[in-house]
C-alpha cells in the first residue's frame, strides 16, 4: 500500500507494566478520566482528611457521591455527561453549615432547599436540592460550592464536569487517521480535530493549611480569606508524588484521583486543565508544545464543531496541522498554559520524536556493526514516501505532489534512501542517509552517503523516509560516578531499553519510557509546605511502541 | 542576619586547593570533529560555529556535520548586586553598592582550556546567565561543567541544563533531573539540540528547581529564523522572529527581557547555611535580565561588590531608530508570581508565543495588538513594537504589577527599562 505519510501514531496491545507503575495497588492508571458516567448523581457534604506528600494531613470538606463506596473525596466526583441530555444533580448536606453547587457555563435550574446569593443551598442537616440542566456545548468545566465560595472551594468544595460530544460512540469515529480510515477516535468536541488517544485531566488547586486548621477547631467564623497564603498544591487532589499512586489507591481513601499521562510516541493525549482553585498556576509541559483547542468549553475555531470529514484532498475545514494530525484553526501553541482561576483549558499533546537528530531507539543496541541496517520501529518514520525521479548519482530528489508539505522546508533535514521492498521495518543493508534541503514545494537538494553510508543507484519508486534511523548517538556521556540519577532514568538514554544503573537507582521507569515532568512554573508551588518536591508536579511518560495504555 | 558573609569572598581563593573533587571526574569539553579536526572561538564571542570563518579560517575544522555549533558553560555560585544602591546595607557593605546577594549561576567557558576550568570559574557565575543565541538549522554541543559550590561545601549538587520548549525533547537531554542525569561536581555533561524551531526559549537548571531557580540559574535562549538574511515581504532589515512566509515578523532590532526575582531572605538563608523558606518564598527585588531598575539601563557590565568579579553583564536598555521595528523577546522565570509589562507609549502587536507564530505560514491575521502582556514562569511571548510615527524620546518597558517597581525598600527600581528612540 502506498502511503502518503503516517500522520497518526499506531497502537498494538501488549499488556503495560506502566498501568501498574509504581507501587501496586488496587487501581490503574486510566486512558480516559476516571469519573462518574452518568446523567443523574446524588450528592451530600460531609468532612474528611487530605494527605499531603509531606506526611501530614489537612481537613477538607468535599462532596460525596452516595452512589459508590468511595467517601467523602477531593476534589469532588468528577461528573461525565453527554451533551444535549438533560442532568439531574441533587445536593443533601451533612456539614454545619450551608452548602450548594454553582456549574460555570451551564443554564441550571434549582429548586428544593433554601434560596441563598448565587443559588438554591441546602441547609445542614438534608434538605435536599435539586440542581437541572442540560449541557448544550461539549467540552470541560468545574462546578464548585455557590455558598461563601473564598472559604468553600479552599476547603475543597469543588470538582470537575466533563462534557462528551452528543451521539459519539463510546469507541469513538472513524476518519480521523488517513492512513487507517476505519480507525476509531475519540474526540472532545465532535470532529477530527479534537480526536484523541488518551485523555487525562488536571484540575489545578491548592490549599492555606492555616484555613483548614481553623475550620476544624471551630473557628471557621475568625478565618480571613483575604490573607490566606497557600503552602500546598495539588493536581486532582493529590501533591505531588501522591500524582504518581494509582486511582483509588487505598492509602489515599479521600483522593481517589490520579494524574499520570501516558502515551506512546505518534499519540495524541487531550489534556483537560481546570484552573480550580484561586491562584494562577502556569501549567508547563516538557517534551514538547501542546495546542490549546478549546478555553471554558469553547473550540478555539472559526467553525463549530462537529464538521463533516473533507474529501481527500482537501483539508479539514478550519483546522490547522498539529504535531499529529489537525488541530483547529484557532488553536495555541504553547509550552507553557497559565491557568486562570475558574478557566478550562483543553489541549492537544504528541510526541513524535521528530528531528532529534539521533535513532531514539539506539537500534545499534541490537544491531551488532550497522546500525542502519537494524529494524525500524514504524514510530521513527515520520514521512515515508517513494521517489518521483530517477536519483541515480544526481543531488536531486523529487517526492509526489504534496508531500513536500509534510517535510521540513526551512532547514537542512535527514533521510533514508531504500530498495523499493525495503520500508525500513526489516532489517536491511545496502541503505543510503541523505541530508535534504527543500529547493521547491516537492524537490529537495541532497548531500549524498551521509554519516558512512554508501552512495547507491535510486530510481522512481524506492523508499524515501524521513527518519533518524540509525543516526548515532551525538555524544559521549560521562561515566556513571560522575552523574546524578532521577528515578524514572532507565539507565540508558533509549527508548524502551533499561541500562545498568547503581543500585538502588531508578526503579520508577520498568518499561524505560521517557518521562517528563508536567507541572507548575511557579516553582515555589513544586513543594508541600516547605518541603521540596512536591506539590503541583507529575510525570508524563512517552512508553515504548506497543505498550498498551489502559 | 549573618554579618561577615560578604568578606567570604575575599577569603575563597586560598580555598581553592582544599575543595574536594570526586576521583576521576573530569572536565571535557566535547565538540566532536573529524579526524584532523580542531576547534576554536576564533572571534570571541563565546560560541564555537562550523560555519563562521575568522580570516578564512572556521572555528571548526572538519565537523561532523557543516552546522555544528558547540558551547562550554559551567555552573556553580557566585555573587551579585541588586540595584538598591541609595540604600545604606551596613558596614559590610561599600557605600554606593546595591544588596549582594548570593547567587547560583552559569558562566560561560567556551574556549577556557578543559585543566583551567574549575579555577578560572569557581565563584563566578552570572546572573542572568550567558545568553544562547543559535539559529534554526544549527546542531548545538552544549557542554555543562559543575565546578561546585565554593561558599557551600556542605552541598554536593549536581545541575543541569534544561533547554526550555525544545520540541520532541529527549529525557536523556533534557535537564530535568527527575527522569534522566544531571552532572556532579567535578565533571561535564554534554546536551546536543538539533534546533529546527526558530523562537524564544528560556534555559534554567532544573535540580532542585525551586531552589536553584531562585539562585539565579536562568538565562535567555533564543533560535534565530532560517529566513534571515533572505528578502520576504517588504522587510529590509532581513531579519525575522519566525519562517513566516510574508515577512510579517520582520524586526530591525531584537532584545532578550527576561522576568524573575530574588527573595533575599532565601539567598541569605542559602549563604548563612540555613534551611530554606520556600513555602514563604516572596520576590522583592523584581528583575529583568538580572538586574533591577536604573541597573537594566546600564550598558557597562557589573562588578560584584563581593569578589569583584564582572557577574551581571546583560543590561535592558532598548535603542532604536524612528521607524524601527523593536523585537522584544520576553520571557518569565519567576518562582512566585504572575506578571504583565507594558511598553506605555508604544502599541505591542504579539506574534508569537512559546516560540510558535500565531497563526499559519504567510497568515498574520492571529497576531494582536495590545497593551499589556500578561506571563506565568515558564512562558515566552514575542511582541514587536512598530516605532512609525512615534515620536523621537524615551519611553519605558515596565511591569503594570505597580509593587514590583522597587528594588526592595527602594522606590522607582525592579522591573523597568527604558526604550530610547533616536529620532
Amino acid at each position: 500500500m502506498r502511503r502518503i505519510g503516517t500522520i497518526f501514531g499506531r497502537r498494538a496491545g501488549i499488556p503495560a507494566l506502566a498501568a501498574a507503575l509504581l507501587l501496586g495497588g488496587a487501581g490503574s492508571a486510566s486512558a480516559r478520566v476516571v469519573g462518574v458516567e452518568s446523567q443523574t448523581f446524588a450528592l451530600t457534604t460531609s468532612s474528611g482528611k487530605v494527605t499531603t506528600s509531606d506526611g501530614s494531613g489537612l481537613f477538607f470538606w468535599g462532596y460525596d457521591n452516595t452512589n459508590d463506596t468511595i467517601p467523602v473525596q477531593y476534589p469532588g466526583p468528577t461528573m461525565i455527561v453527554v451533551e444535549d441530555t438533560p442532568v439531574t444533580v441533587t445536593l443533601t448536606n451533612q456539614l454545619d453549615t450551608p452548602v450548594s453547587i454553582v456549574f460555570p457555563g451551564q443554564d441550571v435550574t434549582a429548586t428544593g432547599g433554601t434560596p441563598g446569593l448565587l443559588t438554591r443551598e441546602a441547609l445542614p442537616g438534608g434538605t435536599e436540592v435539586t440542581y437541572t440542566f442540560t449541557p448544550a456545548e461539549p467540552g470541560t468545566y468545574l462546578y464548585h460550592s455557590g455558598t461563601d465560595p473564598a472559604l468553600q472551594v479552599e476547603m475543597g468544595l469543588v470538582g470537575a464536569l466533563i462534557v462528551r460530544p452528543a451521539g459519539e460512540p463510546a469507541a469513538g469515529i472513524a476518519g480521523c487517521d488517513p492512513a487507517d480510515p476505519a480507525r476509531l477516535m475519540r474526540t472532545a468536541y465532535g470532529d477530527c480535530r479534537t480526536a484523541y488517544d488518551y485523555e487525562f485531566l488536571f484540575l489545578l488547586t491548592e490549599m492555606s493549611p492555616k484555613v483548614h486548621e481553623m475550620v476544624e477547631l471551630g473557628l471557621r467564623n475568625q478565618v480571613k480569606t483575604t490573607d490566606s497564603m497557600a503552602f500546598s498544591w495539588f493536581i486532582n487532589g493529590r501533591g505531588a508524588p501522591d500524582t504518581l499512586s494509582p486511582d483509588l489507591a487505598g492509602w489515599l481513601p479521600n483522593q481517589p484521583y490520579s494524574c499520570l499521562p501516558l502515551a506512546t510516541p505518534g499519540d495524541r493525549v487531550l489534556q483537560r486543565v481546570i484552573g480550580a482553585g484561586r491562584d494562577q498556576h502556569p501549567l508547563h509541559a516538557h517534551g514538547n508544545n501542546f495546542d490549546i483547542i478549546a478555553r471554558d468549553g469553547r473550540l478555539l475555531s472559526t467553525l463549530p464543531a462537529p464538521q463533516p470529514l473533507p474529501i481527500p484532498p482537501d483539508p479539514f475545514p478550519a483546522s490547522r496541522r498539529a504535531e499529529i494530525g489537525v488541530v483547529p484553526d484557532l488553536s495555541l501553541s504553547s509550552f507553557t498554559v497559565s491557568t486562570l482561576p475558574g478557566a478550562t483549558y483543553d489541549s492537544i499533546f504528541a510526541w513524535t520524536g521528530k528531528e532529534l537528530g539521533w535513532d531514539f531507539f539506539g537500534h545499534n543496541l541490537v544491531a551488532a556493526a550497522d546500525i542502519l541496517a537494524a529494524a525500524a520501529d514504524p514510530s521513527e518514520l515520520h514521512v515515508r514516501t517513494t521517489l518521483d525521479n530517477d536519483l541515480g548519482g544526481g543531488i536531486t530528489v523529487t517526492v509526489p505532489a504534496g508531500v513536500g508539505a509534510l517535510m521540513p522546508s526551512t532547514h537542512a533535514f535527514r533521510a533514508v534512501l531504500s530498495a523499493a521492498g525495503d520500508d525500513l521495518t526489516t532489517a536491511a543493508t545496502g541503505r543510503e542517509v541523505v541530508m535534504l534541503t527543500a529547493s521547491g514545494p516537492d524537490t529537495f537538494t541532497a548531500v549524498r552517503a551521509a554519516e558512512g553510508s554508501a552512495e547507491g543507484n535510486w530510481s522512481t519508486g524506492d523508499n524515501l523516509t524521513m527518519t533518524d534511523h540509525g543516526a548515532p548517538f551525538p555524544v559521549v556521556l560521562p561515566d556513571n560516578k560522575d552523574l546524578t540519577f532521577g528515578q524514572f532514568y532507565s539507565g540508558s538514554p533509549f527508548l524502551g531499553s533499561a541500562g545498568v544503573l547503581p543500585p538502588g537507582e531508578g526503579g520508577f521507569n520498568p518499561n524505560a519510557g521517557f518521562a517528563f515532568m508536567w507541572h507548575s512554573h511557579t516553582e515555589k508551588e513544586l513543594t508541600n509546605n516547605n518541603v521540596f518536591p512536591g506539590g503541583l508536579m507529575t510525570f508524563f511518560i512517552v512508553l515504548p511502541p506497543g505498550t498498551l495504555v489502559e | 542576619m549573618s554579618c561577615k558573609k560578604w568578606l567570604y569572598g575575599l577569603l575563597l581563593p586560598v580555598l581553592l586547593g582544599v575543595a574536594a573533587v570526586p576521583a576521576g571526574a573530569e572536565v571535557y569539553f566535547q565538540c566532536p570533529t573529524g579526524p584532523g579536526g580542531s576547534f576554536a572561538d576564533l572571534n570571541g564571542d563565546g560560541i564555537i560555529r562550523a560555519d563562521t570563518l575568522v580570516l578564512g579560517v572556521p572555528e571548526i575544522v572538519n565537523p561532523v556535520t557543516p552546522r555544528q555549533v558547540c558551547m562550554h558553560l559551567v555552573a556553580g555560585d557566585g555573587f551579585v548586586n541588586m540595584a538598591d544602591k541609595t540604600l545604606d546595607h551596613g558596614p559590610e557593605v561599600p557605600a554606593g553598592a546595591g544588596y549582594p546577594q548570593y547567587i547560583f549561576g552559569f558562566a560561560n567557558a567556551t574556549g577556557t582550556p578543559n585543566a583551567q576550568v574549575m579555577a578560572a570559574f569557581m565563584l563566578r557565575m552570572e546572573f542572568s546567565a550567558p545568553t544562547i543565541r543559535v539559529r534554526e538549522g544549527d546542531q548545538l554541543y552544549l557542554s555543562l561543567t559543575n565546578v561546585g559550590m565554593v561558599m557551600r561545601p556542605d552541598l554536593f549538587d549536581p545541575h543541569s541544563v534544561h533547554y526550555h520548549g525544545f520540541p520532541n525533547a529527549s529525557s536523556i537531554f533534557d535537564g530535568l533531573p527527575e527522569s534522566g542525569i544531571a552532572i556532579n561536581m567535578g565533571s561535564t555533561l554534554t546536551y546536543f539540540y538539533n534546533n529546527v524551531e526558530p523562537g524564544t526559549f528560556i534555559y534554567h537548571c532544573h535540580v532542585e528547581a525551586a531552589e536553584h531557580m531562585q539562585m539565579g540559574m536562568l538565562g535567555n535562549l533564543y533560535v534565530a529564523s532560517a529566513q534571515d538574511g533572505t528578502a520576504v515581504g517588504a522587510c529590509a532589515s532581513q531579519l525575522y522572529a519566525y519562517d513566516d512566509g510574508d515577512g510579517s515578523t520582520c524586526y530591525d532590532v531584537d532584545y532578550p527581557i527576561q522576568i524573575a526575582g530574588f527573595d533575599p531572605a532565601f539567598h541569605d538563608a542559602s549563604i548563612s547555611i540555613q534551611p530554606l523558606p520556600f513555602a514563604e518564598m516572596d520576590d522583592i527585588y523584581p528583575m529583568f535580565n538580572g538586574r533591577g531598575y536604573p541597573d537594566t539601563v546600564n550598558i557597562a557590565q557589573l562588578a560584584n561588590s563581593v569578589n569583584g568579579n564582572l557577574s551581571q553583564k546583560i543590561n535592558s536598555l532598548i535603542t532604536a531608530t524612528s521607524g524601527d521595528r523593536i523585537l522584544l523577546r520576553i520571557s518569565s522565570l519567576s518562582t512566585t508570581s504572575i506578571h504583565t509589562l507594558t511598553a506605555q507609549g508604544i502599541p505591542m502587536l504579539v506574534v508569537g508565543k512559546d516560540a510558535r507564530k500565531l497563526g499559519p505560514v504567510g497568515d498574520a491575521s492571529q497576531y494582536f495588538l495590545t497593551n499589556t502582556v500578561t506571563l506565568g514562569g515558564g512562558e515566552t511571548y514575542d511582541v514587536i513594537l512598530d516605532t512609525t510615527g512615534v515620536p523621537a524620546g524615551t519611553y519605558f518597558l515596565y511591569s503594570t504589577n505597580l509593587n514590583h517597581l522597587n528594588n526592595r525598600n527602594e522606590e522607582y527600581g525592579g522591573m523597568m527599562t527604558e526604550i530610547v528612540i533616536a529620532p
